[in-house]
């Protein structure tokens, strides 16, 4: 009696073998050219094996770029949460619900916007002499220049506001719909407990809202890992190497300096590898 | 000083109202049952005491001090809620501690005070776990010690128990009742359970569309009922209504309807010659009637009979109108047979047909 229906492998199998080849093809591909030395330049090509892993850790343009991006995604993340939990909070407490529609509305906007387009938004936004974002700035001092893209103590913060106003504003959206989710009783009763509005938020209701706060908090930090087009738009890099995350590194290396698509494959491998090991910890202790 | 007052307290949303001019005072000491239908108002009359829902008009003072404006926290009270309405993430000691720590209460008196309360409610094996880890009934008796713990001046029940399953909920209406023995705290207790509210009640409330319907102690509710809806509402299984015309006699009244003719004494209440009434009759007050002829017979044949174990309640046709009598299982006649029923003067209740209103003299 062991009839059971081919149905869903039928259906499941084939998705499931192209996906794993589109998945798995570049990624092993990477790792084949990360052991060769391939140029653009040339054809020809021999097999190094690990010698440009152990340049990568010479050289200190990578280890600077590997900075940058824990940076990057440290600034992003905790930017964005604060920005997500502080905002959907507020408008939890102080909004009418008609007003909270019309702040969600607003809040989805940015994040709708392609990333390349709202980096010229606010490129724009930051330019010293004509921008908004600089303009208070001009009128305090009498007229003058701020550049914060061309500073390289501020150039990183400033392409971060600009990841933190798409995601940190579409997340204060998801927030508010979380606390709205919630059951108002043990609310009510924090508020018997004599507790304040901002101690019902951090002792009740954030603590209930643990789980889907921390999956918010991995979704942006994969996406914070992809911040390739905001910093091409805005710095490439610049300025010198203030904000050149690995990708961005790893892109000139292979394509605009020297071609060098092994080393920059390698540098992708070894973000790979970072970047499993990292969440997988992180997962377990979540989990934990 | 812990007494309740509501002086012309209303609520709407908007347009619709809620409650209306309801105007009540809670003695100190007292245990007070709201009871009523959904939707008469009970739980938001609750909640405004509480301070979650805001007073649309008039007062509401807790020991002699108007606390509209006044917060939750600040109003003296504590709140049982129907869901118990528990912190999910924090153990059972986090949680009846709480409302202490945000009190700034030290932390040895405040592990000293949970202990104590966890011992009254037999929750000491508990406090390290999480509210899911818990049944039911310890969920709440966590609920209540939360609520204990604050000492108040009032304690606030939003039906407690309806959560509960049947046998659960008859071991904490118990526990409740000593609870208030000892604690003798003013308690107001919502409930559409009127077994909750007869068996614990000093006095009922009993509210319909926000107007307050009867005010009194179980037994005046339940003897004595004001109106006809406090009589429909009180008493299990529903009383009998029978409309009938009452008519002079030498010795008293005769009630004329249900294709008999009633005679009753009807000194204790104002009836008019001819003006319709509404004879109400308990199903428990009506008596198997011996053979041969008696006053005051309702009879008909058994249509429906139901078992209830020490009783059994027999509805019965009597000139089209059905009506029920629990008699002792062992009266209990067969389906479809003839019965005859008879009644005490004094188990019977008069209202006038177009008001509602009691007839009873006062």
């Amino acid at each position: 009696m062991r009839r059971r229906s081919s149905l869903p492998v039928t259906f499941v199998v084939p998705t499931l073998a192209i996906l794993l080849v589109l998945s798995m093809v570049p990624t092993l591909y990477a790792i084949v050219i990360a052991l060769q030395n391939r140029e653009l330049s040339s054809a020809s090509y021999s097999w190094v094996w690990f010698s440009n892993f152990i340049d990568l850790f010479l050289d200190r343009r990578f280890l600077n770029a590997v900075w940058v991006s824990v940076k990057w995604e440290v600034v992003t993340v905790v930017a964005t949460m604060t920005v997500a939990i502080g905002l959907g909070v507020l408008m939890f407490e102080v909004a009418s619900p008609r007003l909270r529609n019309v702040y969600c509305l607003l809040f989805i906007i940015p994040v709708l916007l392609p990333r390349v387009s709202a980096a010229f938004v606010w490129k724009f936004a930051y330019h010293p002499l004509y921008g908004i974002a600089t303009y208070p700035y001009r009128l305090l001092t009498g007229g003058l220049i701020f550049d914060p893209l061309s500073k390289p103590a501020t150039a990183l913060f400033a392409v971060a506001s600009v990841d933190v106003w798409q995601w940190g504003l579409f997340f204060a959206v998801i927030v508010l719909k979380l606390l709205e989710t919630l059951p108002p009783q043990p609310i009510e009763a924090a508020r018997l407990d004599h507790a304040r509005r901002w101690q019902i938020h951090a002792y009740v209701t954030l603590p209930m809202l643990k789980a889907p706060l921390i999956s918010l908090m991995f979704v942006k930090m994969i996406e914070s890992l992809r911040s390739f087009d905001l910093i091409y738009v805005m710095t490439r890099g610049g300025p010198g190497v203030a904000t050149e995350t690995l990708d961005m590194y790893a892109f000139s290396q292979g394509f605009i300096e020297s071609g060098k698509v092994s080393y920059a494959s390698a540098m992708a491998v070894l973000m790979m590898i970072a970047t499993v090991i990292t969440f997988t910890m992180l997962w377990k202790r979540v989990q934990a | 000083m812990s007494a309740i007052t509501c002086s012309h307290v209303d609520k709407a949303y908007g347009a619709t109202s809620v409650i209306r001019d309801l105007n009540l005072s809670i003695e100190e000491h007292e245990f007070v049952v709201f009871l009523g239908p959904s939707g008469c108002g009970k739980s938001t009359l609750l909640r405004m005491l509480a301070g979650l829902e805001d007073i649309s008009g008039g007062e509401v003072s807790i020991g002699g001090k108007v606390v509209n404006d006044l917060e939750p926290g600040d109003r003296g009270i504590a709140m049982v809620f129907q869901n118990y309405a528990l912190y999910p993430h924090m153990t059972i000691f986090d949680n009846i501690a709480f409302g202490l720590r945000r009190q700034k209460v030290p932390a040895a008196e405040i592990g000293k005070r949970v202990g104590a309360v966890a011992a009254t409610l037999g929750l000491e094996p508990y406090l390290g776990r999480k509210p899911t880890e818990l049944s039911g009934g310890q969920q709440q008796r966590v609920a209540i010690a939360r609520a204990m713990i604050k000492t108040p001046k009032v304690f606030l029940f939003d039906e407690p128990l309806s959560n509960l399953d049947a046998k659960l909920r008859n071991h904490m209406r118990v526990e409740i009742a000593r609870l208030h023995q000892s604690l003798k705290t003013t308690t107001v207790y919502v409930t559409h359970d009127q077994l909750e509210a007869m068996t614990l009640a000093d006095r009922i409330v009993l509210l319909r569309d926000g107007v307050i319907e009867q005010v009194g102690s179980p037994a005046e509710i339940y003897g004595r009922p004001g109106n006809l809806f406090v009589a429909g509402f009180i008493g299990t299984p529903n009383m009998n209504f029978i409309e009938v015309t009452p008519g002079r006699a030498e010795d008293g009244w005769t009630l004329t309807g249900a294709g008999t003719v009633l005679t009753i004494d009807g000194s204790g209440f104002d009836l008019r010659q001819g003006e319709r009434a509404i004879l109400g009759i308990r199903p428990p007050d009506l008596k198997t009637a011996g053979a041969g002829a008696g006053r005051n017979l309702l009879q008909g044949t058994a249509d429906l009979i139901e078992f209830h174990g020490n009783d059994a309640l027999v509805t019965f046709g009597s000139g089209g109108k059905e009506i029920s009598a629990l008699v002792p299982a062992r009266e209990c006649p067969a389906l479809r047979a003839p019965v005859r029923y008879t009644f005490e003067d004094e188990s019977v209740h008069l209202f006038d047909a177009a008001s509602g209103v009691s007839l009873r003299r006062r």
